[in-house]
């Protein structure tokens, strides 16, 4: 009975032509941002090695030639020196995917220079030239990741496997959580417009949300899938497919390291379907309550919006964090972590929370299930 | 199969059900008779767990009542109730709302085309129900009803908006499930088509059974005639009326053939038929009778 309960509620799903609007719209979604991803002023490998051995002749004007009489100001400008030298290897060695390796170790050595800079406290640098220890640990896990696996440097910016991480971070946060509660936003409409037809079914209130909640998050997902296929082909025809083992800086705990692009996008739709899974069973929940569909996803967004209305009238609202998490693209970057100024908001931490979340909502729905057979006392003249 | 206990139901000042009890077993149709607004359908909604009782419990099967979800569930794969017209599916077909309730209580649809010919709705039950019309939709809500082929179903208004001929065809539908062990209540404004497959007709009156008509046992037989309140009182001057005699709506006396020697029967007939014989009938009391005993 419960099969043939998802049944029908797979039928009136596609029937629902409010959802295949939206569906549409995912799936256009990724070949059209793609006409202005494309626009876009990304910087290719070879543009930030131009722009770091351009930076030298700065570096090399504003170093202090008094300090180079010293001993510690002579090594550090060797340093600066090798340096220089490194880069310009490596703007040398992109015009050739055969040096690949000699790219990888130059970069390695070149950021342990970077490193042994920091360590002597960048003294006779002026600050606007001094590399970052995170972007030194970001470059690091870049080079390292292409040594590990023998991954080819891919230069183009604009190749499919490149897009396709971007694009799914750009629709991430609020984009994502409207396009899920616009969709599961009809979840509980037939069983209130129809209630005679429905009402009776002998199936329980918990069994017709998991059906519900199933059944709307594979629409959502066949939706993505369509749209990640039609994009990755669309940007493959006009640039390439790029290389999907090609690495993406990951943050977690605090560091950064690289993984492959595959991993990168199953890490974002696995938290796209963790995040789909708990916006769903709320919207489930506050429609319980508010008897509105509009109430519903206009609460929620209010809701997911008020961490970023905090911190920009500077209130604090950190225990307000998880809902900030939604925002996965940025949680996965490192982006949100600095924006919140919090080393711990990872993607562990993210996903953590979403199922926590989630199991939060589902125990309330079934308490309040629970609740509906508890006996009341009687109640003459009771309010209808 | 389905026992009722101390029932009540009031909002605000009115009391709908008040300490209703009530039994009914399979193979029964009970007739639920009472104008608009006098708890018909609040007792439906209690007996489907719909709407929740002030106090008593309503029992099914002699062991499930609404304790939990599970039990609900339990009860609501034994119970049907009949849905609205308004609330079909505009967008599916009469099959797919058929296949829902078959497949949902039987797990199949097998059963669904011999109910679709029996109903007569093979010429429409294809197309989407916005292009039905009433009758078609009323017909199409008692074939989900069947189809969901359940213990016990719960049928309000049943006979809207449909013509003879359907009447006809859905009255010979419940004869047929009531043989099938089915227990059905029917709230029907079409009071004499109850007298024709109804066991019992319950009649429901501030929030109580105020009677109980059973159509299985012997009943009491009456002369019947159509009298005006002056014909009624002229007639109270000249003759002694039995004491058990009724006066209904003010137009119809009823007076008990039983207790009555068969010269008495004999002189009362003919003193009617003298004064008022093209009005005179002999029989039972039936549901109009009786719904116009309580409600006028």
């Amino acid at each position: 009975m419960r099969w043939n309960y998802l049944l029908f509620e797979t039928k009136m799903l596609l029937h629902n032509r409010k959802n295949w609007l939206l569906g549409m719209a995912v799936i256009l979604f990724f070949p059209i941002y793609f006409l202005q991803y494309s626009q876009t002023d990304i910087e290719t490998l070879q543009d930030q090695k131009n722009v770091e051995a351009e930076q030298f002749h700065s570096i090399f004007k504003a170093f202090p030639e008094e300090m180079r009489a010293t001993k510690e100001g002579q090594e550090i400008y060797d340093n600066l020196t090798e340096q220089a030298s490194l880069i310009n290897m490596q703007r040398f060695y992109l015009w050739d995917e055969e040096e690949n390796d000699s790219y990888i170790a130059d970069g390695l050595r070149l950021n342990e220079l970077r490193l042994e800079l920091h360590d002597a406290g960048n003294k006779g640098i002026h600050p606007n030239y001094i590399f970052s220890k995170e972007e030194i640990h970001k470059e690091v896990a870049l080079l390292n990741y292409y040594k590990k696996h023998n991954v080819s440097i891919v230069p183009n910016p604009f190749v499919a496997s490149n897009y396709i991480p971007a694009a799914l971070d750009t629709i991430s946060g609020l984009p994502f959580s409207l396009l899920v509660l616009l969709i599961g936003s009809s979840m509980l409409l037939h069983d209130q417009q129809n209630r005679s037809v429905m009402n009776g079914l002998p199936v329980s209130f918990l069994q017709k949300i998991f059906s519900k909640v199933g059944i709307h998050l594979g629409q959502i997902f066949v939706f993505l899938a369509a749209g990640i296929g039609i994009g990755s082909v669309y940007v493959a025809l006009k640039t390439g497919w790029g290389s999907f083992t090609s690495p993406v800086l990951l943050y977690s705990g605090g560091n950064f390291s690289a993984v492959s692009t595959v991993h990168y996008v199953l890490l974002q739709l696995l938290a796209f379907l963790l995040i789909s899974f708990l916006l769903l069973v709320a919207s489930i929940l506050v429609s319980s309550l508010t008897k509105n569909m509009y109430a519903t996803v206009l609460s929620i967004v209010f809701l997911l919006l008020l961490p970023t209305l905090l911190l920009s009238a500077g209130i604090d609202a950190s225990w307000l964090r998880p809902l900030a998490m939604i925002d996965i693209g940025a949680v996965l970057s490192g982006e949100a972590a600095m924006r919140y100024d919090s080393a711990s908001t990872d993607y562990l931490r993210a996903l953590s929370w979403f199922a926590g979340l989630s199991l939060v909502m589902m125990a309330v729905l079934y308490m309040k299930t629970k609740l509906q057979y508890t006996p009341h006392p009687l109640a003459p003249g009771k309010q209808n | 199969m389905l026992k009722l206990s101390d029932l009540s139901i009031s909002y605000q000042d009115k009391i709908v059900l008040d300490h209703l009890n009530f039994t009914a077993e399979k193979g029964e149709i009970i007739g639920v008779a009472a104008p608009n607004g006098t708890g018909k359908t609040t007792l439906f909604n209690i007996i489907a767990n719909y709407t929740k009782p002030d106090s008593g419990r309503v029992l099914i099967d002699g062991k499930y009542t609404y304790r939990n979800e599970k039990e609900e569930v339990l009860i609501h794969k034994l119970l049907t109730t009949f849905p609205e017209q308004k609330d079909l599916f505009d967008e599916l077909s009469g099959t797919a709302h058929l296949n829902l309730y078959a497949s949902m209580w039987n797990g199949s649809s097998k059963h669904v085309p011999a109910i679709i010919d029996k109903l007569q709705m093979t010429h429409y039950v294809k197309k989407k129900t916005k292009t039905y019309s009433l009758g078609m939709r009323q017909r199409l809500c008692f074939a989900m009803m069947m189809a969901s082929d359940t213990t016990v179903m719960l049928m309000d208004e049943v006979m809207n908006g449909l013509d003879v001929t359907n009447v006809a065809l859905i009255s010979d539908c419940l004869s047929e499930m009531k043989s099938k062990g089915k227990l059905i209540f029917v709230a029907s404004h079409l009071l004499e088509n109850l007298d024709l497959y109804a066991d019992r007709v319950i009649f429901l009156k501030e929030g109580k059974i105020v009677h109980e008509q059973r159509f299985t046992e012997d009943r009491d037989i009456y002369l019947k005639v159509e009298l005006n309140p002056v014909g009624y009182d002229e007639l109270k001057t000249t003759v002694e009326l039995p004491a058990a005699h009724v006066y209904i709506a003010e137009h119809l006396l009823c007076i008990p053939l039983d207790g009555l020697t068969l010269p008495e029967q004999t002189r009362w007939v003919e003193q009617i038929l003298g004064q008022f014989g093209h009005n005179l009938t002999v029989g039972p009391l039936g549901t109009v009778e009786y719904y116009e005993k309580y409600y006028s």
